[in-house]
């Protein structure tokens, strides 16, 4: 009597390991299932486009496979304003860096330490900012950046994009700060510095890999942006990458097509690959936001 | 010495206190750069965008000149106005609902732990890092170009004849429109669901498994109940960015074939810069903000819910 219940219960054990073992195994190949399928699918246009980059072009007649050729990316350099276009894109994005933290960190820090009624409000307020579409003030602000002298240069976007990399970059930048204990400051003022150069000297630096991912995002936030660089920038050799190599296409070479590709990828991975680093960062801070206490 | 002051001036400790020292000051000087910046260049640039709908302010005729409802009255009896207003709608509509189902699933499968983890959140970010114009270029060319996998894999399956290509029909165009939005999108949402799932303690899917829910049980019954206002902050961005954009329309389609993928930003461009027409162009762009405010509103809840108190 007893040697069957504990048979029963022995098999009934078995059979409750053997399927929790089968359910681990169709979890992990769902996983892997779905994670090389998401990596695939999202880097199917560059991946074809680097394919392409260095197939010849048989103009769409029959094609023979004659080896790969570097034409189309020799014809990058040579042909389309690539490389100008890539340092106006470093020199927009790196000024906006600069514009960007001047503004957020001490926003983002008065919101976090300084315990002011109005904290909560101002932060959520300059988090909505990045909601407003800048198709909803492109046409306004391309008046206002005519007024200040500075149609057409990129200037322009360098005046105007940290209106849509500030709220981002308080946000985040909020996050990082509340992760550095209180009492670090605290004790660096009881040394004898003011709340001033506590925050210069001792949190700064602490928050140092917080700011570099912020960098890093209001970089590739500038470096996309397509709307406001379309509307204020119409000079091929003054734009920004994200609208001068479509504007390479809109001159209607079709040979370059294979080209303009090349320049995409180039593009692509290395912000990909930059923003990959502080993946984790960025999902530790986002969901902490200004003032939780 | 009251360090912890959180008052602002501590005259308590017998000294005066110093400007870098006055909590209440240092707020305001830290602040209102920034409130200052995004009031010039956002709240201000909104408001004299307002004025233009109510202008007769060409790009020949610069000078300010109200009109009334002028604008308003030629954009509402313009087809390619409706038209474009309901296709971003319902564009957003699909779209946003299709990113926050892929950018959950997508989000549960990143956290996992896997081989060549690091290679495929790199490629995962692709779509969301890369200029959306640069991304446009690219699957133009997937999708557009005589040989491609698409089309090859389009004809295989005879839904594609001849010489034509899916971008070239009204149909298909809008498809691959929306396709090319949620591919976009995704992974920001993916990003952003994370986040909340990291911010669930351990414990509670610890605890849900002691007292036998299986795995659909404690996704269904656990996870996504305290990721939701995380989804919906995430399905409010992807509307945001979606309803917005106008690059994906004007790079991949050129808003054809004809009319057929005109949205509204797209079609505010048109007016307003291309044939200048400021007053008109402003007047369409107008028509994104009331789903701005209906955005906000939702951001505002979930805060409230999540603890912060607006």
């Amino acid at each position: 009597m007893n040697g069957l219940a504990a048979r029963t219960a022995a098999r009934e054990m078995g059979r409750q390991r053997r399927m929790a073992a089968a359910q681990q195994v169709a979890v992990r190949v769902t996983v892997y299932a779905v994670a090389v399928a998401a990596a695939l699918v999202c880097a199917a246009p560059f991946l074809w486009g680097l394919v392409s980059a260095f197939e010849h072009d048989t103009g769409g007649s029959a094609r023979t496979v004659r080896g790969p050729t570097t034409e189309h990316v020799r014809l990058l350099f040579h042909s389309t304003p690539f490389a100008t276009l890539v340092v106006n894109t470093l020199v927009v994005g790196g000024l906006v860096v600069v514009v960007t933290l001047a503004l957020a960190l001490p926003a983002a820090y008065a919101l976090t330490r300084l315990h002011r009624s109005w904290g909560t409000p101002a932060g959520i307020a300059i988090l909505l900012v990045y909601l407003v579409p800048p198709s909803l003030l492109f046409l306004s602000l391309s008046r206002v950046v005519a007024t200040l002298g500075l149609a057409d240069s990129f200037w322009s976007l360098v005046l105007v994009y940290p209106t849509v990399t500030v709220p981002v970059s308080v946000w985040l930048l909020a996050g990082f700060l509340r992760a550095v204990p209180v009492d670090i400051e605290e004790q660096a003022m009881v040394d004898g510095h003011s709340r001033l150069g506590a925050f210069v000297r001792v949190v700064a630096p602490l928050v140092l890999p917080g700011v570099a991912a912020v960098v890093v995002l209001t970089f590739t936030l500038a470096a996309g942006e397509f709307t406001y660089a379309l509307t204020f920038v119409w000079s091929g050799a003054r734009m920004p990458v994200s609208t001068g190599l479509p504007a390479v296409l809109g001159s209607g070479d079709p040979a370059l097509w294979r080209t303009v590709q090349t320049g995409a990828v180039l593009v692509a991975i290395p912000l990909a690959v930059a923003c990959g680093l502080f993946l984790d960062r960025f999902v530790a801070v986002l969901v902490v936001g200004p003032d939780r206490d | 010495m009251a360090v912890g002051d959180r008052g602002g001036d501590r005259a308590g400790a017998g000294q005066k206190a110093r400007l870098a020292d006055r909590e209440g000051f240092l707020a305001w000087a830290f602040l209102l750069p920034s409130i200052v910046y995004l009031t010039v260049l956002v709240v201000a640039p909104f408001g004299l965008t307002v004025a233009f709908a109510f202008s007769r302010s060409t790009s020949e005729a610069p000078s300010y000149r109200f009109a009334g409802l002028r604008n308003f009255r030629a954009i509402f009896g313009d087809h390619a106005f409706w038209r474009s207003l309901i296709d971003t709608l319902a564009l957003t509509a699909v779209s946003t609902v299709l990113v926050v189902a892929f950018g959950t699933i997508l989000a549960n499968v990143l956290l996992a732990d896997f081989r060549f983890r690091r290679t495929v959140r790199t490629a995962v970010l692709l779509p969301w890092t890369t200029p959306v114009a640069l991304s446009a270029i690219s699957w133009r060319w997937l999708l557009g170009s005589a040989g491609s996998p698409v089309d090859r894999i389009l004809r295989e399956a005879s839904l594609l004849h001849g010489g034509e290509s899916p971008l070239a029909r009204a149909p298909s165009a809008m498809v691959s429109v929306v396709a090319v939005h949620v591919w976009r999108l995704t992974p920001l949402a993916a990003v952003i669901v994370m986040a909340g799932l990291a911010a669930i303690p351990r414990g509670v899917w610890d605890a849900a498994h002691l007292d036998g829910a299986g795995f659909w049980r404690r996704f269904f019954g656990v996870t996504l109940p305290l990721t939701l206002p995380v989804t919906a902050v995430a399905a409010v961005f992807t509307a945001a960015f979606t309803v917005g954009d106008m690059a994906v329309v004007r790079v991949l389609t050129g808003g054809g074939p004809g009319d057929s993928t005109q949205v509204l930003p797209a079609l505010a461009y048109l007016h307003g810069v291309d044939r200048g027409d400021a007053g008109s162009g402003a007047a369409i762009a107008l028509f994104l903000f009331p789903l701005f405010l209906a955005g906000v509103m939702v951001v505002l809840r979930v805060m409230r819910r999540m603890g912060h108190r607006p």
